[in-house]
C-alpha cells in the first residue's frame, strides 16, 4: 500500500513533461538569480502566477526547480560582484569574493554549487523520512493544539525576524490584520471591506507576494546610485586550475559540508530563524574546526562549501513544519505553500493519512531539482558573468510590467493590478522603518487557519461550560505547552546571554 | 550617550507613539464602522466577526506597551538589525553595502509615481501594451538611461515579449484599455 503509493507519486513527478519544467525552471531561477537586482523570493513570487496555467505536476516541479535554481544563482552574485541576491548569502561573500578577485571565481562557483547540492540533498532526506513521522504526531492533534502551534510559530517567526523584536511581531499581527479583510467565514458579514465589492473576497496572496517581495525591491533598488544601475564586466583566470575544483579540494571539503547541512537542516526546521543565521553558524563552526583557519576571508573554499550547505540545507528542513503541520516556517516555504494553494494540493497531516501520493511527488520532485540544479550549475559558471552585464535599470522596469501581467492575469482584475504598487510602496515604508516585511507575508497567509481553530476551539469549549481551560486535559496540548514555555526561556535565556550588540553609537 | 544613539532612540519613540495612535484609530473607530457583529452573538457560537481585529489591536498595542516600558527602564537599545549587521560585514570600510540602504530619493519618488500612475490610470485608459510602454521610457529615463535607440528599443521588446508570454503563449487577456478600446471602436 506504502509502496504503491510512493510509486505513484514518483510516477506522477518524474515524466519527460515534469523533467523539462523542472529544466525550465532550474535554468530561469539560475539565471533570475544571477541577475543582481532580482532576488529569489522576488523572482519566485513574480512567477507563480504562471505555474497556474500548467497542470500541477509541472507547475510545482517547475516552481520547486526554479526556487533551487535562483538559490545557487544568488550566490554567483555574491561571489563575484559582492552582492548577495538574498541576505542568506551574505557569509558567502566574505571567502567568495576573495577568490574572484584572485579570478578564482569560476572555482568559487562550483565549490558553491556542489555544497549547494549536497545540503539540498541532506536536507531534503531528512524532510523525507522526518516529515511523514511527525505528521503522524500531528494526527493527534485538534484545534487546540493547531491554534496553539500557529501562535507558536508566528510568535518566534516574529520575535526572530525583528531587530528590535518588537518590530517583527507588529509586522506579523499588521499580517493577521490584513488577513482579516473580506467576508467572515462563519456569519458571512463583511469585515473592512467598507462596501467595496473588490474586497469581498478578501486580499489575494498573489498580489500580497508580489507587492511586498519584487515591487518594494524594485522601489528600495531605485535609490541606488546610477553607477549601481549599470551592468559590469567579469573576467576569469586563464588557468584551467583556478576555474575547478579538484578532487581533494572537494575531499577536504566533505566534512565541513556535512556539518553545515546538519546546522542547515537544524534550523531551517525551526520556524524564523532562517538561512541567514544558518550560513553564520556554519561559517563559524567551519573556521572554528578548520586546520587553516588563517585563510578564512582570504579566499578559502570551506568558507564558501559552509554557509552554502547550511543555506541551502534550511531551504529543505524549512518543508519539514510545512508538510508535516501545514505550517510554513519561512517565506520560501510560505511561497511554495501559496503554490499549493493555487493549485488544490493539500499539505498537512491528513494529507499524509488520506492520500500521500502528491507529498511522494513532491519528495521524487526536489530529488530530481537537485540534479537538475547541478547539471546546469556547471554551465551556467559561464553564464553567470555574462548576466552581470545586463543594465540593472532595464530590469527594475521590467519588473514592475511582468508584476502588472502577473497581477492580472489571475483574476483579470485591474484591482489586482493596483494592489501590488500599493504594497510595494507599503513594504518600502516598512523597509524604511526597519520592519520586516516576511512575517507579515506569513501571518497573512496563515490568519484563516488561525481563526477557523480558534473558532473550533471556542465552540468546543461551549460543551464544557464555556471553560476554555479545558484545552489542557488534552495530553498533546499540555506537552506543546510545556515545550512553549520551554523555547520562551530559551529565547529569554539567549537575549540575555547574546553578545553585547553593535549599538547605534557604533555607527560612523 | 552619542548623538546617533539619541537620535536612534527618538525615533523608536515616535514609531512606538503613532503606532499606538494608529492602533487606537483602529480600534476605536475602524473597526466598528467596517464590522458589525451580529447583537446576539456570543462566543458559545464561535467568535464574533470584529474579535480577530480587536485582538490583534490589543496584542499589538501591548507590544507597543511592553517597548515604551523597556525603553523607558533602559534596557532595550536601539541595534542594528541581523540585515544590517551581514552587510556591514560584506563591506569594505568606508563603503555602504547595497543590500543596507533605504533611500526614499527624489528619483524613488517619481518611480513610485509613475508606478501608481500607470496602475491606476495608464493601465485602464490605454491598456497593457501603450501604458506599459509609457511606463518603461519614463522609468528609463529616470534611471539615467540617455540612449534614444536603447529608450526606443528595450521597452517594446519588453512589452511584445511580456504580450508574446501571456496573450499568445497562455491565452490570458490584458487589460485592453477604455481609451483604445473607445478608439477602437470609433
Amino acid at each position: 500500500m506504502l509502496f504503491d503509493q510512493i510509486l505513484e507519486g514518483i510516477a506522477l513527478a518524474i515524466t519527460w513533461q515534469s523533467l523539462l519544467a523542472v529544466i525550465i525552471g532550474v535554468a530561469a531561477g539560475q539565471v533570475l538569480g544571477a541577475i543582481p537586482g532580482l532576488t529569489a523570493s522576488m523572482a519566485v513570487a513574480l512567477l507563480i502566477p504562471y505555474s497556474f496555467y500548467f497542470d500541477p505536476w509541472i507547475g510545482i516541479p517547475m516552481l520547486l526547480g526554479m526556487f533551487k535554481g535562483s538559490l545557487f544563482g544568488s550566490s554567483t552574485t555574491a561571489i563575484l560582484i559582492r552582492t548577495p541576491g538574498t541576505p542568506a548569502a551574505s557569509a558567502t561573500v566574505l571567502d567568495g569574493y576573495p577568490l574572484a578577485q584572485q579570478g578564482k571565481g569560476a572555482k568559487a562557483i562550483k565549490m558553491a554549487l556542489y555544497a549547494s547540492v549536497f545540503g539540498d540533498t541532506f536536507s531534503d532526506v531528512c524532510l523525507i523520512f522526518l516529515a511523514s513521522l511527525l505528521a503522524m504526531v500531528a494526527l493527534s492533534f485538534g484545534p487546540a493544539e493547531y491554534s496553539l502551534l500557529i501562535a507558536l510559530a508566528l510568535t518566534s517567526l516574529g520575535l526572530l525576524s525583528g531587530t528590535p523584536a518588537w518590530k517583527g511581531l507588529i509586522s506579523m499581527l499588521l499580517g493577521l490584520g490584513i488577513g482579516i479583510i473580506g467576508l467572515d467565514p462563519l456569519t458571512a458579514s463583511e469585515r473592512l471591506t467598507f462596501g467595496a465589492p473588490d474586497l469581498e473576497e478578501g486580499i489575494g496572496l498573489i498580489p500580497m507576494l508580489i507587492g511586498f517581495l519584487a515591487v518594494s525591491e524594485v522601489f528600495r533598488q531605485m535609490g541606488g546610485s546610477l553607477a549601481q544601475l549599470s551592468g559590469k564586466a567579469i573576467h576569469y583566470s586563464d588557468n584551467p586550475a583556478d576555474n575547478r575544483v579538484s578532487g581533494k579540494e572537494l575531499r577536504q571539503c566533505v566534512p565541513v559540508m556535512f556539518r553545515s547541512s546538519a546546522i542547515g537542516t537544524v534550523i531551517g526546521a525551526m520556524p524564523g530563524l532562517g538561512s541567514t543565521v544558518a550560513a553564520f553558524i556554519a561559517y563559524g563552526q567551519a573556521r572554528r574546526q578548520s586546520r587553516e583557519p588563517e585563510k578564512f576571508g582570504k579566499g578559502s573554499l570551506e568558507g564558501v562549501a559552509a554557509p552554502e550547505a547550511a543555506n541551502n540545507a534550511v531551504s529543505g528542513a524549512n518543508l519539514i513544519p510545512l508538510l508535516a503541520f501545514g505550517i510554513p516556517g519561512d517565506i520560501a516555504a510560505a511561497l511554495i505553500l501559496s503554490a499549493f494553494m493555487i493549485q488544490g494540493i493539500n499539505v498537512g497531516p491528513l494529507a499524509f493519512s488520506e492520500s500521500a501520493v502528491p507529498l511522494y511527488a513532491i519528495y521524487a520532485a526536489l530529488i530530481m531539482a537537485n540534479l537538475v540544479n547541478l547539471v546546469l550549475g556547471l554551465l551556467m559558471v559561464h553564464v553567470a558573468r555574462f548576466a552581470f552585464s545586463v543594465p540593472r535599470r532595464l530590469l527594475l522596469a521590467s519588473v514592475l510590467v511582468v508584476a502588472a501581467a502577473g497581477s492580472y492575469a489571475l483574476r483579470g482584475a485591474l484591482f489586482d493590478v493596483q494592489l501590488v504598487f500599493v504594497f510595494g510602496l507599503l513594504g518600502l515604508i516598512m523597509m524604511r522603518l526597519g520592519f520586516p516585511t516576511v512575517p507579515l507575508l506569513i501571518g497573512f497567509i496563515l490568519m484563516p487557519i488561525l481563526e477557523e481553530n480558534l473558532r473550533t476551539v471556542l465552540l468546543l469549549a461551549s460543551t464544557y461550560d464555556n471553560n476554555l481551560l479545558f484545552v489542557f486535559s488534552r495530553p498533546a496540548f499540555l506537552t506543546m505547552s510545556l515545550l512553549l514555555l520551554a523555547a520562551l526561556a530559551w529565547l529569554f535565556w539567549r537575549s540575555q546571554k547574546r553578545r553585547p550588540a553593535k549599538t547605534l553609537s557604533d555607527s560612523p | 550617550m552619542s548623538r546617533a544613539l539619541n537620535a536612534g532612540r527618538l525615533a523608536e519613540w515616535s514609531q512606538l507613539a503613532i503606532l499606538l495612535a494608529l492602533l487606537g484609530v483602529f480600534y476605536f473607530v475602524i473597526v466598528p464602522a467596517g464590522i458589525e457583529d451580529p447583537a446576539d452573538m456570543g462566543f458559545d457560537q464561535g467568535m464574533p466577526p470584529s474579535f480577530s481585529a480587536r485582538a490583534a489591536a490589543i496584542v499589538a498595542a501591548l507590544i507597543v506597551l511592553g517597548r515604551m516600558v523597556q525603553l523607558l527602564v533602559g534596557g532595550g537599545q536601539p541595534r542594528l538589525s541581523q540585515q544590517q549587521d551581514s552587510a556591514r560585514l560584506v563591506s569594505e570600510p568606508g563603503e555602504e553595502a547595497e543590500s543596507d540602504s533605504v533611500v526614499i530619493s527624489g528619483r524613488v519618488v517619481a518611480g513610485i509615481a509613475a508606478a501608481l500612475v500607470y496602475a491606476y490610470a495608464l493601465l485602464p485608459q490605454l491598456g497593457f501594451v501603450a501604458g506599459s510602454l509609457v511606463l518603461l521610457v519614463s522609468l528609463l529615463v529616470m534611471l539615467g538611461e540617455k540612449s534614444p535607440f536603447r529608450l526606443l528599443v528595450l521597452p517594446m521588446l519588453v512589452t511584445f515579449g511580456v504580450w508574446l508570454l501571456f496573450v499568445q503563449a497562455l491565452g490570458v487577456t490584458l487589460p485592453t484599455g477604455a481609451l483604445m478600446t473607445a478608439l477602437a471602436g470609433g
